[in-house]
């Protein structure tokens, strides 16, 4: 480790950082945990204010709303299915199951320790790897971003709990969705019906709260009013992990950190991608007994460490690349060049007190995100004791006003109640809302990858392939997770030998 | 729970007319625009495919009562719907916290919940703490009307 990088620890002490991380780092607890609100939204809100600061003051206050967006994503997924961000959604499956338990401390508690640790570690990898690791991404080419599409889009088997084809189909119509509006290639408008809406395409922001917020409201204000999300009303005010659970969900936290880690290095994978990839991952890992869809705790730990264990490996191709790992890094990049700073080699070599400070600030941040949740928490979690008939129609009133101020397009409020009016049904049917997300996340960089193979492939994106080792390893790794998926699950034939019922509850999985 | 029989079958036959009509829709997509939806389309038709002919195969995987269970309840979640496009057209008239504030009391009031003053507090909280969060905090333009 290059010892030089201590000095820059002192720059974050300042009064004026210290104040910049904690007011980041609340307005990303609280905007992350609304369902609704984005963390990209957040960082794109703060931008003016922060123009009369220095760069690294600013950058640092970004990177706070953005490491806590992450986290506090997690809130609303834990207490009310809600997901705050997309990189929260797989959260949402396994802690709401436990909120309805009345677990839902206990699984704020996990949450808290997969983040805060994921952050941090991948706070320190983005300090010590940026410029080593940012070389192997420059190897990254059209055939391995195709792949890497395919790859994240295996996922949705793992989120269809016992409806594979449904799941599939949905998955499918999210790669549809992904495919409207202006052809970056061409300028062709495709998929618009002649409705002005669809000529941007279908933006994410609209189609998240939509699939996760809006239906959630709708099935919210279906049930009886005066009941709760969760079954208990009263709520322990323990935020500490127990030895125990950190013991219990410790490998699955590993697993979580290292995919988030890995795939943040990975330009336009990001968290949203990451969380299902570990998700996926631990349940090929699932033993019997573990309670997959109805509630398993490392489900969560592993889906927790790996969005935010993303958050600083993000970084890594922004800062040395210019490019950005996803949509919260890339407001965080016109922020960057908004402050008179280029991404690139140079930022590192002229400005290093700037990048270094951002960096130790990033680091900080974390910290502090954990003090600061285990403040919000329990305001947070008593959430889960409101009835049904309030705590619906708000997340209908934050759905459409989140989505408004997010894209100030009212096209975009139309989208989201119908892809949320979509999902509610999807839900209800089995057709797996996460899966239709998947689809439009990876749709353009899977159709991207796949239109810029064929240019450079000649069309022959066979040989191409093979003749690159790192696209080989994906593909290798693709054809295992396929084999994983298609064959009988190991879990479920253990169950069947040692008699225990089966865990899967398809019906519920995700309600 | 099981799915049903026919309804797996009407919802393989649904999609693969879909993926017919997208498909189609596609051909006139240029320069390469219309490979990836094609290819969406030639998938979303196998896996239906697939998927019906699996009822077929294993008939008795499946739930064979497949009528629609039509009740009031039913109509619920489409009333809400109405009534929150209604709040987005009124939201430009009215504006945006008096509407807010009134669809927080009302759609409560009329989803059965009787604690008048918890519905009236929480409406009151949550418009006071979307002011301060988009007008004093964000500083964001929401929508103005004929009220606050």
């Amino acid at each position: 480790m290059d010892l030089s990088l201590l000095s820059y620890v002192v720059n974050v002490l300042t009064p004026a950082n210290l104040v910049a991380i904690l007011l980041g780092t609340i307005v990303g607890l609280v905007i992350g945990a609304i369902p609704g609100l984005s963390p990209p939204m957040a960082i794109a809100l703060m931008i003016p204010v922060s123009i009369t600061m220095p760069p690294d003051t600013a950058l640092i206050m970004m990177m706070g709303v953005y490491a806590a967006g992450i986290y506090g994503g997690s809130f609303s997924a834990i207490l009310l299915r809600v997901p705050g961000t997309s990189a929260s959604a797989a959260s949402a499956i396994e802690g709401y199951e436990l909120t309805k338990q009345g677990k839902a401390l206990q699984a704020i508690r996990i949450s808290t320790f997969a983040s805060v640790i994921g952050g941090l570690l991948s706070g320190l990898a983005l300090l010590l790897l940026a410029p080593p690791l940012a070389q192997a991404s420059l190897l990254f080419g059209p055939a391995e971003m195709f792949l890497i599409a395919l790859l994240g889009l295996t996922a949705i088997a793992s989120v269809t709990f016992g409806a594979l084809f449904r799941g599939l189909l949905a998955g499918l119509v999210g790669l549809y969705l992904a495919t409207f509006g202006i052809d970056n290639y061409s300028g062709y408008p495709r998929y618009t019906f002649g409705y002005v809406g669809f000529s941007g395409g279908i933006d994410i922001l609209p189609a998240i709260i939509g699939l996760f917020a809006f239906s959630q409201g709708l099935q919210l204000c279906e049930g009886p009013a005066t009941s709760t999300v969760s079954s208990n009303t009263k709520l322990s005010w323990n935020i500490l992990p127990r030895l125990s659970e950190i013991r219990y969900t410790w490998w699955s936290l590993v697993r979580g950190w290292t995919t988030g880690l890995v795939m943040g290095i990975i330009p336009a994978a990001g968290a949203s991608v990451a969380q299902w990839v570990a998700y996926g991952w631990e349940m090929r890992y699932a033993k019997p007994g573990d309670k997959f869809g109805r509630g398993e705790i490392k489900g969560l730990a592993a889906t927790e460490g790996s969005n935010n264990g993303v958050t600083g490996t993000n970084m890594i191709p922004l800062f040395i690349l210019g490019i950005p790992g996803g949509i919260s890094a890339a407001v965080i990049l016109g922020a960057l060049m908004i402050h008179g700073l280029q991404p690139g080699m140079r930022l590192f070599k002229n400005n290093p007190e700037i990048i270094y400070t951002i960096m130790w600030g990033f680091i900080l941040a974390n910290v502090l995100m954990g003090v600061v949740a285990a403040a919000m928490a329990r305001i947070m979690a008593y959430l889960t004791i409101f009835p049904q008939g309030v705590l619906g129609p708000l997340i209908l009133v934050f759905s459409v006003i989140g989505t408004y101020a997010g894209s100030n397009n009212i096209h975009a409020v139309w989208i989201m109640i119908g892809i949320g009016i979509a999902g509610y049904y999807a839900e209800k049917w089995r057709f797996s809302p996460a899966a239709v997300l998947l689809g439009l996340i990876l749709g353009p960089i899977a159709e991207n990858g796949f239109r810029d193979l064929m240019v450079v492939s000649n069309d022959q994106p066979v040989g191409y392939i093979l003749e690159r080792p790192i696209a080989l390893i994906i593909l290798a790794m693709l054809a295992l997770v396929l084999f994983y998926a298609v064959r009988p699950k190991k879990w479920e034939k253990l169950e069947a030998e040692s008699g225990t019922p089966s865990t899967a509850a398809p019906d519920r999985a995700q309600s | 729970m099981p799915a049903s029989l026919w309804g797996e079958r009407l919802a393989g036959v649904a999609f693969i007319l879909l993926a017919i009509y997208m498909g189609n829709t596609a051909r006139n997509f240029p320069a390469g625009g219309s490979t990836f939806p094609l290819f969406i389309s030639a998938l979303m038709i196998v896996i239906s495919v697939i998927m019906i002919a699996r009822t077929f195969l294993s008939p008795a995987d499946y739930d064979r009562d497949w009528r629609p269970k039509f009740t009031l309840a039913a109509l619920k979640p489409i009333v809400i719907t109405a009534l929150i496009i209604g709040y987005v057209l009124v939201i430009f008239r009215v504006g945006y916290y008096a509407s807010t504030f009134i669809l927080l009391v009302a759609l409560p009031f009329a989803l059965g919940l009787r604690r008048p003053f918890f519905i009236i507090c929480s409406a009151v909280g949550a418009t006071a703490f979307l002011y301060a969060l988009f007008e004093l905090g964000l500083r964001a333009n929401m929508p103005s009307g004929a009220l606050f």
